[in-house]
């Protein structure tokens, strides 16, 4: 289990939730990896990463009036101050006993829970279980970039499936999403313009 | 069928089944509706090139397998987006492949000729299987044209080997001769060859598609199987002897050469040589064997008026079987003197005779003027060396066949008199010996059945003639007196249509003429179909077979007529019937 | 409706038009100062012995005192040094309540520490100061007064940068925001002398370590200058009459005498002594100098007041370090100046409401833990802390 700690949880509901990290913490999670959230023993969510904001606050609003910023008190903003960074998770299924859903959770993580990035083995683990039913999740919220998250999630889960030995993965993924997505022409053409750039 | 569950048992099969089951086992799409008046329409999952119309499929349904044809191919899209726009140009080819592949479609539209029942699973029941395993052995179980539909998305695949051998049955069995093979996955393709001879049967197809070829492939057929005697009228001296392919230059086997004794090759006339080959005997005709009938049957070659049957009757009236001879020694115009010196008409002058006869003298002399080909014809003598025709019928009687070549008399006259004339002759003996045999009458035995190949069969069967052919008759009595006719022609459309439509089986190369594909499918089901797929046939070498005498329509890619094929026919041992195969693997 | 604007709209015209009057009769007054500065620029030992001879007669006299720079001095900003240490802390606290469930003190101070020039990330502290139980409470056995918690807070930012004052790379400034002088509670005298004195003692410590210290005083409405010159103003005998509280120059500010001579950024006025009751107690080396320092943009003059201890006062080298150094840390927050390194620790400071509450449940248990009763939340409590915003996660 990778132990990649990413921020802790500052609230959530059935279809996701939201982490709030330090800027500091940030070159871990990116746009489109999976995450997952122990909660108890025998039971995590899984989810994918759809938004990492940055929110501004007064003095980092002030600090751009400024002519210019020096090196020290740039890196003072990055790394020492709690400018709140949220990430917004996409909930895709979880993990019970062992076994992996492609289900919504049964029960939202809790505010401050630590949230930690999926290892290589972890992403293969949860995508490769059934038939991409998780997929769902991801294509429900119309409001999302859906097409660059999945270009993004193909990205990394492809090169775990690899990494698993799961060569055919990928284009079974992609023909799934084509599946799921060929009543939206527009939606479909936009996401594999997107997935043909990984 | 069976061969299917046999091969999944890992068994060493014949290498052709083996070697085509994978391929055909796997499913080339699902049925994704129709019914039993329209055809089903399967949705195609493999590349649309891998299929061509005319393919013969199989839909497994539950217990049932399905077989049919594919009738026709359409593409298809999920959304008409999806068609329109060049997607290739945007998308790496893998994205594109994946996208096309599922909004991008082929679909099938299949007719179901026949269905069958399934066995049940070897390994879950190996009683039950075992009991229809032995129905099916025994032909309890046959194939049995199609009452219902299959399920939705029924899997379609190829028909292997096995289940054409199923349907058209498996070379080397019984009667069943390869005929040719599919298109798709090539295998062999069989005729039932006393089915065949069991109603008259035609071959068809435009000028140069291949039907001597195909007419001499079934000939051997049936000259090897040795249970029906084969008289050929060889108009073009295309089947005794040797030949040489007008289009390739190449040697072309005749019957003669393959069969020494076993085909007799007559020439008509004294003398006659084929190919400058001297036959193994002449065909002469007596004078006296000329009835009124085979006359009248050439009214249109001699261009008869309509007094001629009266003029016709009265000879035969005042003459009988002489009619002829004398007719022929009348001398037109003759006058002589009579007693005060009056230039009356000589006592041998057709005048006189018209007179006496109460015949028009003009009619008699127009119709002795028109005999004139006749009289003059070299093959027509007052007394023949031998009973040529007598031993035609002995010949055929005894297991022989013949090829009666036409020699130098190439003409249409010569063809239609000739070869009606020995018909009628030789139709009259079968009926006597089959009236004999069947009231049972001391000694009488089964008479030989009887296949008498015609070429140019329009000329003879042509809607004007058919009423006055013996063709015509024994086409229509399917196989009461054990004759029965393969016709071989390039004009279908000109043969009367009830003749036609009592063709049991039909072989159809490609025809150009609508009105010829139209004939070739008369009284059959699911012409649209078919139609579709003659049209779209190879210009050579690849022909529809349909009608009565096979199980349903298939398009075969003609069995080659070559060295090979002599090969096999003839040296080769036959090939191992399936109860020998099973023997051998235990059940 | 809570406020009735009508009778607000009624009395607006009189409202404005006083305030109009005010501004031109200070305007008067503040030429009349304009003109002593002028007058007294050089005048600098009459100034003191003037002081000095007021101190003894007016009570509570507060007021600048010249050094030795012209009153109208400007000092342009010098040239900022290659590498240097700038630090600042800031405290807060949780005051004691009567309302909450049980009385405790927290004071919590944010300290930063940046070397520019290394190009390294600034190093940040919190101490947090759980205060004695006994100390919470006055002799008379009432809770301490939030006056007397600033007082410590203000102490433990001092203390708090002593303790991080080893081994700096000089110079070496630190800031605390607000005077450095401290004000007195009346009624906590003792308390207060405690305190001053621990005070003096940190920052005899920060001039042992070379550690500049400052307090800045942002947007200060002082008027040092105009009572210093009040001074010389009056008769001797006004002067006896004479009280902060009855002033001649009233209204008129020091920002407003020095915004038209510190025009540049970076430009300081001249640098004078404090002469107030507490001051008295800053002696020798710790005696409170301030200067002001035009924080602002060209064109946009912004004055902060600047206070210093003598050591640095004296020395015009070390207040040309400071000069620039505050200058620039003013310019980083851009169109409102202020030290960026004040407001960092102030940042790290501030306990959040969350914080408050969770220390408070530690205690309540440790209590819980002892059999301690506890009282119930005033009602007050309870409502202010019902009142608070969450954010509900929406997808
Ligand atoms: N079954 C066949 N085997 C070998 N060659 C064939 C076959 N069918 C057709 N051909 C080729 O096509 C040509 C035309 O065939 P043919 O039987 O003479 O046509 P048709 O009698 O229909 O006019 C032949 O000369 C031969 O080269
Ligand atoms: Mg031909």
């Amino acid at each position: 289990m990778s132990e990649i700690e990413i921020g802790r949880l500052l609230r959530s509901g059935t279809t996701g939730f939201v982490v709030g990290c330090k800027v500091n913490q940030l070159n871990a999670p990116s746009f489109g990896a999976m995450v997952r959230v122990p909660l108890e023993a025998q039971y995590q969510v899984y989810g994918v990463i759809y938004d990492i904001h940055i929110e501004d606050d007064g003095l980092v609003r002030q600090l751009i009036t400024a002519q210019d910023v020096p090196e020290e008190v740039l890196k003072d903003n990055r790394e020492n101050r709690n400018v709140p960074v949220e990430i917004g998770v996409l909930a895709l299924g979880y993990e019970q006993g062992g076994r992996i859903f492609h289900l919504l959770p049964p029960r939202p993580p809790l505010s401050l829970d630590a949230i930690f990035l999926c290892s290589s083995g972890e992403v293969a683990h949860f995508t490769g279980e059934g038939r991409f039913g998780y997929f769902r999740h991801i294509l429900r919220d119309r409001d999302k970039p859906i097409e660059e998250l999945l270009a993004a999630h193909l990205y990394q889960a492809r090169a775990a499936q690899v990494d698993a030995g799961n060569e055919a993965w990928y284009q079974m993924a992609v023909g799934e999403l084509i599946t799921l997505m060929r009543d939206d022409y527009q939606g479909l053409i936009k996401t594999l313009s997107a997935v043909s750039e990984i | 069928m069976f061969n299917s569950h046999l091969e999944t048992n890992g068994n060493d099969m014949s290498e052709q089944t083996v070697s085509t089951s994978e391929e055909s086992h796997k499913p080339i799409g699902y049925i994704i509706g129709g019914g039993l008046k329209a055809n089903l329409q399967a949705r195609l999952t493999v590349p649309a090139q891998k299929v061509q119309e005319g393919a013969f499929v199989v839909v497994e349904s539950g217990n049932w397998l399905f077989y049919g044809l594919v009738t026709d191919m359409q593409l298809g899209s999920t959304d008409p987006r999806f068609a329109d726009e060049q997607t290739e140009t945007r998308l790496p080819p893998e994205l594109a492949k994946l996208l096309h592949g599922q909004t991008l479609f082929t679909n099938l539209e299949v007719m179901a000729a026949l269905m069958m029942e399934q066995g049940p699973d070897m390994n879950e029941d190996p009683e039950a299987y075992q009991t229809w395993f032995q129905k099916v052995m025994e032909e309890e179980i046959r194939p049995e044209p199609v009452k219902t539909v299959p399920q939705h998305h029924a899997e379609v695949r190829l028909a292997g080997a096995g289940d054409i051998a199923e349907i058209f049955g498996k070379e080397g069995e019984k009667a069943f001769f390869r005929i040719g093979d599919t298109i798709e996955g090539g295998h062999p393709v069989c005729v039932n060859l006393d089915k065949l001879v069991q109603r008259s049967s035609g071959i068809f197809g435009a000028t140069g598609t291949g039907k001597s070829f195909l007419t001499r492939v079934i000939l051997a057929g049936l000259i090897k199987r040795d249970k029906t005697a084969v008289l050929i009228f060889d108009m073009h001296n295309e089947y005794g002897p040797d030949d040489t392919a007008s289009d390739t230059g190449m040697r072309v086997p005749g019957l003669k050469g393959k069969f020494p004794s076993k085909v007799r090759m007559v020439g008509l006339g004294r003398g006659a040589t084929i190919r400058g080959k001297t036959p193994d005997y002449t065909l002469e005709i007596a004078e006296s064997d000329i009835m009124p009938e085979d006359i009248l049957m050439l009214s249109q070659e001699l261009n008869l008026r309509e007094t001629t049957p009266a003029t016709l009757n009265a000879l035969f009236n005042k003459f009988g079987r002489n009619w002829f001879h004398e007719f022929k020694n009348m001398r037109p115009h003759a006058v002589q003197e009579d007693d005060e010196g009056n230039k009356v008409p000589a006592d041998d002058s057709i005048e006189a005779w018209a007179n006496e006869a109460n015949v028009h003298q003009l009619a008699a002399i127009g119709l002795h003027n028109k005999l004139n080909r006749l009289f003059d014809c070299p093959y027509i003598v007052e007394n023949p060396a031998g009973d040529a025709l007598n031993q035609m019928i002995n010949n055929l009687d005894n297991g022989q066949h013949i090829v009666l070549s036409f020699g130098d008399h190439e003409e249409d006259l010569d063809y239609l008199f000739v070869s009606n004339l020995i018909t009628r002759r030789i139709r009259d003996v079968w009926e006597h010996r089959t009236n004999n045999f069947r009231s049972g009458h001391q000694g009488a035995t089964e008479p030989r059945p009887l296949v008498i190949a015609v070429e140019e069969a329009h000329k003879l069967l042509n809607r004007e003639m058919a009423s006055q052919t013996t063709f015509s008759t024994i086409a229509r009595e399917m196989r009461k007196y054990y004759v029965t006719l393969l016709i071989i022609d390039q004009r279908p459309s000109q043969i009367y249509d009830e003749v036609m439509s009592q063709l049991g089986t039909r072989i159809t190369g490609w025809l150009g003429d609508s009105d010829d594909i139209q004939s070739v499918l008369t009284g059959l089901a699911g012409r649209d179909a078919l139609r579709g797929m003659l049209a779209h046939l190879q210009p050579k070498e690849e022909v529809l077979m349909l009608g009565w005498g096979v199980p349903m329509p298939i398009v075969v890619h003609s069995r080659r007529y070559d060295d090979a094929f002599w090969e096999e026919l003839l040296e080769k041992k036959d090939r191992r019937s399936n109860r020998d195969i099973l023997k051998d693997i235990g059940f | 409706m809570p406020v009735n604007l009508l009778d607000i709209q009624k009395k607006l015209k009189g409202f404005g038009a006083q305030a109009l009057a005010r501004k031109e009769e200070i305007a008067v007054r503040q030429k009349e100062v304009t003109d002593l500065i002028q007058g007294y620029a050089h005048r600098l030992d009459e100034l003191k012995a003037r002081v000095s001879y007021a101190a003894d007669v007016v009570r509570h006299l507060r007021c600048a005192l010249p050094v030795d720079e012209p009153l109208d001095t400007v000092v342009p900003k010098p040239p900022l040094p290659k590498k240097f240490t700038v630090m600042a802390a800031d405290g807060s606290q949780i005051n004691p309540s009567r309302h909450a469930q049980v009385a405790f003190c927290v004071i919590n101070v944010g300290l930063i520490k940046m070397v520019r020039g290394s190009g390294l990330t600034p190093e940040i502290f919190t101490q947090s100061q759980l205060l004695d139980y006994d100390s919470l409470f006055t002799p008379s056995g009432v809770l301490i007064s939030e006056g007397m918690v600033a007082l410590k807070r203000d102490l433990r930012e001092r203390e708090a940068l002593a303790d991080l004052a080893e081994d700096l790379l000089l110079p070496a400034i630190s800031m605390t925001d607000g005077p450095l002088e401290l004000y007195r509670e009346p009624q906590e005298t003792r308390e207060f002398e405690k305190t001053l004195d621990q005070y003096l003692g940190v920052l005899k410590r920060l001039h042992e370590q070379g550690l500049m210290t400052l307090g800045y005083v942002d947007k200060p409405g002082s008027s040092l200058i105009g009572q210093l010159l009040e001074l010389v103003e009056l008769s001797d005998q006004d002067l006896e009459a004479y009280s902060h509280r009855q002033r001649k120059f009233a209204g008129v500010n020091d920002v407003s005498l020095l915004s038209d001579l510190l025009v540049n950024p970076g430009d300081r006025s001249a640098i004078f002594a404090i002469h107030s009751e507490t001051s008295q107690r800053f002696k020798g080396d710790l005696a409170l100098h301030f200067f002001y320092l035009n924080v602002g943009t060209p064109g946009k003059t912004h004055l902060a007041r600047v206070e210093i201890p003598a050591w640095v006062a004296c020395d015009h080298d070390l207040v040309g370090v400071l000069q620039a150094v505050l200058t620039e840390q003013t310019c980083i927050m851009g169109s409102r100046p202020y030290p960026y390194i004040l407001h960092r620790a102030h940042e790290v400071a501030v306990v959040t409401l969350p914080e408050h509450q969770h220390v408070e449940e530690m205690i309540v248990a440790e209590f819980d833990r002892r059999g301690i009763s506890v009282d119930e939340k005033s009602n007050k409590q309870y409502h202010k802390d019902l009142d608070r915003t969450k954010t509900r996660y929406q997808g």
